[in-house]
Formats: C-alpha cells, sequence, structure tokens
C-alpha cells in the first residue's frame, strides 16, 4: 500500500495505491474515483465481533458516532482484487489532507477530520469530557491507535506543532493531536476576554508530542456567510 | 517581532514570534493558537488611552465592519509565538509601516505592532457607492501592519494611473489620490459590463488587490439558497 496527497493545501486528495487483497477504509461518500479491479463492501461504522450479536453492537456503536461525532453512519471497505489498484478520497470541505502512519501510537483526531484509515488502525469513540460539551466542536474524539496507516483532513491548510510544555489553541482550530499529550478545555485569557474578546474556548494541551491544526475554522466561516444570504 | 506568513495563498496564517515583553494587538477571534508564555488582554482602544476614546475607537472600528474588541497578546517571562488567521479563504501579508499611512478596506485588518494606531475613517459617500462599505480604516505609525485578502493578493505600484473594481480593493498608500466612478467609457460598458463601480488611483505609490471579490462571491451563492429563517 502507497498513500499519496496531491493538490495540497487547498483541495488535498488522498490517492490509495492498492496491492490484491489490501483494504482500505473510508468515511462514507469520501471516494472521489477508482480502478475497476475494487470490491465495496459497505458496513456501520462500528466494530463487531461477528454474527448477530456483533452486528448489533456493530449498529450501535455506528450510531453513537454517528450522533454524538457527527460521523457518517456508514462506512466503506475498499478490497483490491488484483495488484496495482488505486482509490482516491477527499473530504466534502476546501483544504488540506494528511496522510500519518500509525507505529503503535495514539492520535485523537477531531471527528470531523477523520478521512480514512486501514484495518489495522483501531477507531474508537472517546468522550471528550462534560466540558467539552461546552465548544461547538462536539464533545466526541475518535481515538486511532495500532499499527498502519492514517488519513485526516482540514478546513484551510494543516499546521504541525511540536509541543513541549503547554500549547493553546481554539477548539475550532484543532485537527488532531498525538496521544501522549494532555489537554484540559479552558477559555483565552481573563473571563473579560472570553467573553468580549471573540476568541471563545481553547484546548490547552500540555506535555509533549504533535499537534495538528487547522487554519481556518468553519464556524467563523459560516458567521461570515450568513450575513450575506438573501432574507 | 518576527512575522512569518504560512500556507500561501489560499488559507494563510501569521506566525508571530515575540520577544520578551512585545506585543501584537489583533482583531477579535483572530488567535488560532498560541504558546503558555503569551497573555490576552482585551480592550477596545490602545494602552494609556482614556475610556471614553478607547469607546469611541470600538465603535467606529464595529461601524468599519471590523470588531468592537481587540486583544493585545504579550509575550510574559520569555519569548512567545502565537497564530492568526482570517475568517475566510486567502492570504495575508505583512507591510512594514516606517512613520507611514496606510488605507485598508474595511474588513482587511489582521493584527499589527502596537507603535501602529489603527483607526476608522469616514471613507465619503463615494466609497458607500463603492457598495465596500462607508468606513474605511487608517493604519498609520511605525511597526509591522498585517492585513488579510479574500483570494491572493497582488501588489501593484501605481504610477499615474489606475483602475480597480471596488470589491478588489485591500489596501492602498495614503499618498495616492482616488475617485470612484463607473465602468468603461459610456453608459453601456457600466450597465451590461457588470463592472459596476470602479476606483480610479492617481499618483504615485502602492496598491494591493484581491483576486476575489467578497460581495460578487456572497451574491452568487447568496442567490442559490434559501432565505434566512
Amino acid at each position: 500500500m502507497r498513500i499519496e496527497v496531491e493538490a495540497r493545501p487547498s483541495y488535498g486528495m488522498a490517492v490509495v495505491h492498492l496491492e490484491d487483497g489490501e483494504t482500505f477504509i473510508a468515511e462514507s461518500g469520501a471516494m472521489v474515483a477508482m480502478s475497476p479491479a475494487i470490491d465495496v463492501a459497505t458496513r456501520f461504522n462500528g466494530t463487531g465481533t461477528g454474527g448477530v450479536a456483533g452486528w448489533v453492537v456493530a449498529a450501535l456503536t455506528g450510531l453513537a458516532r454517528k450522533f454524538f461525532a457527527g460521523e457518517s453512519l456508514f462506512v466503506n471497505e475498499y478490497l483490491a482484487k488484483s495488484g496495482s489498484q488505486q482509490v482516491m478520497v477527499a473530504p466534502p470541505l476546501v483544504g488540506d489532507v494528511e496522510h500519518l502512519s500509525l507505529e503503535g501510537n495514539n492520535i485523537t483526531v477531531q471527528s470531523t477530520s477523520y478521512l480514512g484509515s486501514t484495518k489495522n488502525v483501531n477507531v474508537s469513540l472517546v468522550w471528550g469530557g462534560f466540558s467539552m460539551l461546552f465548544s461547538k466542536e462536539g464533545a466526541f474524539f475518535l481515538k486511532c491507535g495500532g499499527n498502519g496507516e492514517l488519513v485526516i483532513n482540514s478546513f484551510g491548510a494543516i499546521e504541525k506543532v511540536t509541543v513541549d510544555g503547554s500549547y493553546t489553541v481554539d477548539t475550532g482550530h484543532v485537527v488532531a493531536w498525538e496521544g501522549d499529550l494532555n489537554y484540559q478545555l479552558g477559555r483565552a485569557g481573563s473571563w473579560k476576554s472570553t467573553m468580549l474578546s471573540g476568541e471563545g474556548l481553547v484546548m490547552n494541551f500540555s506535555g509533549q508530542g504533535t499537534v495538528w491544526l487547522q487554519t481556518r475554522n468553519l464556524g467563523s466561516m459560516l458567521g461570515w456567510i450568513r450575513p450575506q444570504l438573501p432574507t | 517581532m518576527n512575522i512569518e506568513i504560512h500556507h500561501r495563498p489560499s488559507y494563510a496564517l501569521a506566525e508571530v514570534s515575540l520577544d520578551e515583553g512585545e506585543v501584537i494587538v489583533a482583531e477579535g477571534g483572530a488567535m488560532v493558537s498560541m504558546d503558555s508564555h503569551i497573555t490576552i488582554e482585551t480592550s477596545t482602544g490602545s494602552k494609556g488611552e482614556g475610556a471614553l476614546k478607547g469607546l469611541m475607537k470600538g465603535l467606529k472600528r464595529m461601524v468599519a465592519g471590523e470588531s468592537f474588541f481587540q486583544n493585545r497578546f504579550t509575550a510574559v517571562g520569555a519569548g512567545g509565538h502565537v497564530t492568526f488567521a482570517p475568517v475566510h479563504q486567502g492570504d495575508v501579508t505583512v507591510e512594514e509601516l516606517s512613520q507611514s499611512t496606510l488605507f485598508l478596506q474595511s474588513t482587511a485588518f489582521l493584527c499589527s505592532g502596537p507603535g501602529v494606531d489603527v483607526d476608522a475613517k469616514w471613507g465619503g459617500a463615494k466609497t458607500f457607492f463603492g457598495g465596500e462599505g462607508l468606513v474605511m480604516l487608517r493604519a498609520s505609525g511605525t511597526g509591522p501592519l498585517v492585513f488579510n485578502s479574500f483570494g491572493a493578493i497582488k501588489e501593484i505600484e501605481v504610477d499615474g494611473e489606475f483602475v480597480v473594481d471596488t470589491g478588489h480593493i485591500v489596501a492602498f498608500d495614503e499618498n495616492l489620490n482616488f475617485s470612484v466612478g463607473r465602468f468603461g467609457g459610456g453608459w453601456k460598458s457600466f450597465l451590461f459590463g457588470g463592472e459596476g463601480l470602479v476606483c480610479r488611483f492617481s499618483g504615485k505609490g502602492r496598491l494591493w488587490i484581491q483576486t476575489r471579490n467578497p460581495v460578487e462571491f456572497g451574491q452568487l451563492l447568496g442567490g442559490k439558497l434559501p432565505p434566512r429563517s
């Protein structure tokens, strides 16, 4: 398997090259194009162990992801039936795509930033804590672990920041962070700043690791477009 | 202070590195991220200005389409870094002012050094008819001025005359003269040329234009969407 990202950073698209028998899993709706010898299987966006009970677990976790993390209920599995096949995936928003390799480490992804991954990456829904209920971005994240390939996307370009100590990011600009980092939801500056500065909520990261952030904020962009709509 | 712009021109981000004690003033809501040596203070005016003057400045900024409050980011205890981004797609550029003045289209301001005074200025009825807002921003003093565009930014050296669609103006030198008028030689061009009003600059100085027009973009999208409920 080889993953290349093209058209960065404005219109990023991942081209996933698959050899015979290899599988790539992507969010429903993400497929742009694919070569002919690929089988597509659509399943609930959850993990079950097979059998009726397993199916129910998969359906329930898929529903939880849809309603709590804003993800799609289904995912698609692309299985290559011969060598040198490719599937291209892209997010709905304008912006960048980044390919990350997991080697036993964890990366936690803001739920709308997950685009796809290989089968050996475990994707689980994690509760971000009660305080995250106050952020517009939702209280759940996707924790990705294992050994495999992960593809994420952003609104705007992706900026990689190496954190050593502590670092603050506006919640609307967070894409993903490495598992070793701790975080706490907070406010930017004093209460006066929180109420009046327009900065809203921030995530305060601490420890050592990488944070990926996006250079545009969807909530702010919608706030800019809304007054331009007809009345 | 050092300012670097990443990811130009579509999704530009300004990364500001401050030495200990240095300050950058930014538009409310523009902060993307910052390290632990940065503190934020929110106010309407510059430091040391009276409350009333600050309030007036905030109100004028709001009329111009900018935020009422501005945030001062200060590096305390050690050097620090803070990043800023505009709301929409587009570019960001830095201009070093040295006892000079630039006029900015009203939503173009992103951040500036503490020695740059940014004030809203009545642009006269002619800018109103340009459809880009009644008020422009006047940035003067010494230090970095960071401004943003919708689409990419192109800098033009004007020597003589130059004509720009009013929706494509980002900023211009104070010593350029300008007048707003209709496009083309006759009424036919004005009514059917699709350009509306244009700004004629004259003199010698620099001009920054943006490669997309936010009002046209809004009209294109807006016309295809259901009304606001």
